[in-house]
């Protein structure tokens, strides 16, 4: 019998075949989470005018990126960065990264809306400020924390300090360890409480702090009301997630919207996926002062 | 003769496979169990098969190639096409409809899961297809537990290993942080246990976290991660030998890794699912038996909603995996182990 024969025979090709994405000519295909979505509905309207229809899918950001990279997304709009996985899953099918670009900032503080992450301790809390080392050492350091050592006198001095936050594994436990802990896993988990994943975790972890002097959380402005909100200390500035701070991206735990889609090699990127970006990029900027 | 002339044309096919030692006779024995596959139904249609593979290396595709040439032998409407770019993606082709079967070269990961529901609003079903295999890269391995050779630790248990590398009170009350937690005397008894072990947060890290530390993510944060290395040759330091060369400088640590890259300086110790026991160590045998607990299953995954059945197509050629000759091919073109008989009557029972 030949290879000829084989291969004449074969019920499956040998090696995985190549993607062919779905494309329509004049159609860009965005796949992004439902609070992403009124803002490229804005986008498509303004497209419309200029001869490119937009079709969104509100699909969230996992299912974004994986319309992406089977195909049938042109661009996954996501208000977080691919995860290593995502990056991998487009990457051998492709046998080149995602294209990745910075698409506008997230909010300083409206839940669901990619809001900055805020530090926030009880309104019978004195703390000041933290640096970026402090905040990093309240979270990994194995040894037991106190409130003296960051500063803090009087009846709280001596108590240990507690710490809520979403689950370490949601899409803001991930952002925290990256922007904050560098992203290592060594968590002091002895003094931290996780309040699960999606939206109810910020409101959950601003109830825990509201019935505890002594301790801190991460969570957001927008559900932080009776709460104080911590500055962090850089350098001799104090920043704090402000509008203003969150936009120019001077506020350190400040979220980011990314664009993600393919650059193939030795050809242009699609003109309706130029077309989107731009687009995308101009209504930011023209709404980078900012209503919040 | 038809099926020998396919098969024959199968093994040109995988010539791209990696070469294949001799199965082991009690796994061929095993294989001589199971039950043959009798077509239920005549089927028709195309499978598209997202997973475990490679474009660069073709690991899977003598595999593939033979189960769907033998297949389609018996039931020539049936189609498929190979999208085996790597298990990252598979179960997000499924959840967006691209794909029929995500064949996965692992566990399923708690993101993929979450993925799938978010799409699809029920999770995915899950079929157990092979066992992992002793020590085949590509083919996931088993991971053992280390200790210098001079530690006198002789065994563990799985909860055991949870409380040493996990820091979830919710699953192991008592963590166990000194060689004297362990019920070691003299010099070892206060000297703290120093882990080792793969990126926590990865494939490797989810699945010890997901049999050992009950899916948590909370890890011993005295834990030293490892992660490939390039080295200046353009070779690769792996992950796994970096743990064990690690542990091998190391008198008091511990290291979860695997026997393909163990030296002079360290052994692997017996494991048990509870106290009860039995303790043993990783062979084929315990693996195919599921007595070593630290083996790996390796799934299928289907969209089936719920109180819907399996396509019947894909049915039908999960029912030819489940088969004597299902698993015959398997232990031939690839590095897998079978499924145990009752392991392997269980996953045919959901189909």
């Amino acid at each position: 019998m030949s290879i000829a024969f084989a291969l004449a025979a074969a019920a499956i090709t040998p090696a995985p075949v190549p993607l062919a994405p779905h494309v329509a000519p004049g159609l860009v295909t965005i796949w992004t989470s439902k609070a992403l979505t009124p803002d490229m509905v804005r986008i498509a309207h303004e497209l419309a005018a200029k001869g490119v229809h937009v079709s969104i899918r509100s699909a969230g950001s996992d299912v974004a990126v994986a319309g992406l990279y089977t195909g049938i997304a042109d661009v996954a709009v996501i208000g977080r960065s691919a995860t290593p996985s995502e990056r991998q899953a487009f990457e051998w099918i492709r046998q080149r990264p995602p294209a990745e670009e910075v698409l506008m900032h997230g909010s300083a503080g409206i839940p669901a809306h990619s809001p900055a992450l805020a530090i926030l301790v009880n309104r019978r809390n004195p703390l000041a400020a933290l640096s970026p080392d402090q905040l990093m050492r309240l979270f990994t350091a194995p040894a037991p924390q106190y409130w003296r050592d960051y500063g803090v006198e009087g009846s709280l001095a001596a108590r240990p300090i507690h710490l809520h936050m979403a689950d370490a594994t949601s899409g803001t436990g991930r952002f925290f360890r990256d922007a904050a802990l560098g992203g290592r896993n060594q968590w002091a988990w002895n003094r931290i409480v996780e309040h699960g994943q999606g939206d109810s975790s910020g409101r959950a972890v601003a109830a825990a702090i509201a019935k505890d002097p002594a301790a801190l959380g991460i969570g957001e402005t927008g559900t932080a009301k009776g709460l104080r909100i911590i500055p962090l200390r850089i350098g001799e500035a104090l920043i704090a997630p402000n509008p203003h701070d969150v936009v120019i991206g001077r506020y350190p735990l400040s979220r980011t919207i990314y664009a993600y889609f393919d650059r193939p090699q030795n050809a242009a990127v699609r003109p309706e996926i130029r077309a989107f970006l731009a687009q995308a990029k101009d209504d930011q900027q023209r709404r980078s002062d900012g209503s919040e | 003769m038809p099926r020998l002339l396919v098969i024959a044309a199968s093994l040109a096919l995988s010539a791209a496979a990696p070469p294949q030692q001799l199965p082991d006779p009690a796994v061929v024995a095993t294989v001589a169990s199971l039950p043959d596959y009798i077509p239920q139904h005549q089927v028709n249609g195309t499978i598209r098969i997202w997973g475990h593979g490679s474009a660069k290396r073709n690991f899977m595709g003598g595999l593939v190639a033979r189960w769907a040439d033998e297949f389609q032998h018996l039931q020539p409407g049936v189609h498929f096409e190979n999208h085996l770019y790597g298990t990252a993606s598979a179960i997000g082709a499924l959840a967006v409809g691209e794909a029929d079967m995500a064949l996965l070269g692992e566990e399923i990961s708690p993101a993929a899961g979450r993925l799938f529901h978010r799409a699809r609003g029920y999770a995915p079903t899950g079929i157990s297809v092979a066992t992992g295999s002793l020590d085949a890269n590509y083919f996931d391995y088993a991971h053992m537990i280390f200790v210098r050779r001079d530690n006198p630790l002789a065994r563990l248990t799985l909860q055991q290993v949870g409380a040493i590398f996990g820091d979830d009170r919710h699953c192991t009350p008592r963590p166990i942080r000194t060689w004297g937690d362990l019920g070691l005397k003299g010099e070892w008894a206060g000297k703290p246990i120093t882990p080792y072990g793969w990126k926590t947060d990865v494939d490797f890290g989810l699945f010890v976290a997901e049999r050992a530390i009950c899916g948590s993510h909370r890890w011993n944060p005295a834990m030293r991660e490892f992660v490939h290395l390039p080295q200046p040759d353009g070779s690769q330091y792996d992950h796994g030998q970096q743990i064990v060369d690690a542990l091998a400088r190391d008198r008091y640590g511990i290291a979860v890794s695997n026997v393909r890259y163990t030296n002079p300086d360290v052994r692997p110790i017996a494991l048990a699912w509870t106290a009860k026991g039995p303790f043993v160590p990783a062979t084929n045998a315990s693996l195919v038996a599921e007595t070593y607990p630290l083996v790996r299953i390796i799934p299928v995954f289907v969209d089936r909603a719920p109180g819907r059945p399996i396509t019947p197509v894909v049915a039908e050629f999960l029912r030819y995996i489940l088969s004597r000759q299902g698993q015959r091919a398997l232990i031939e073109e690839s590095a897998y182990l079978p499924l145990n008989r009752q392991t392997l009557l269980h996953e045919r029972a959901k189909l």
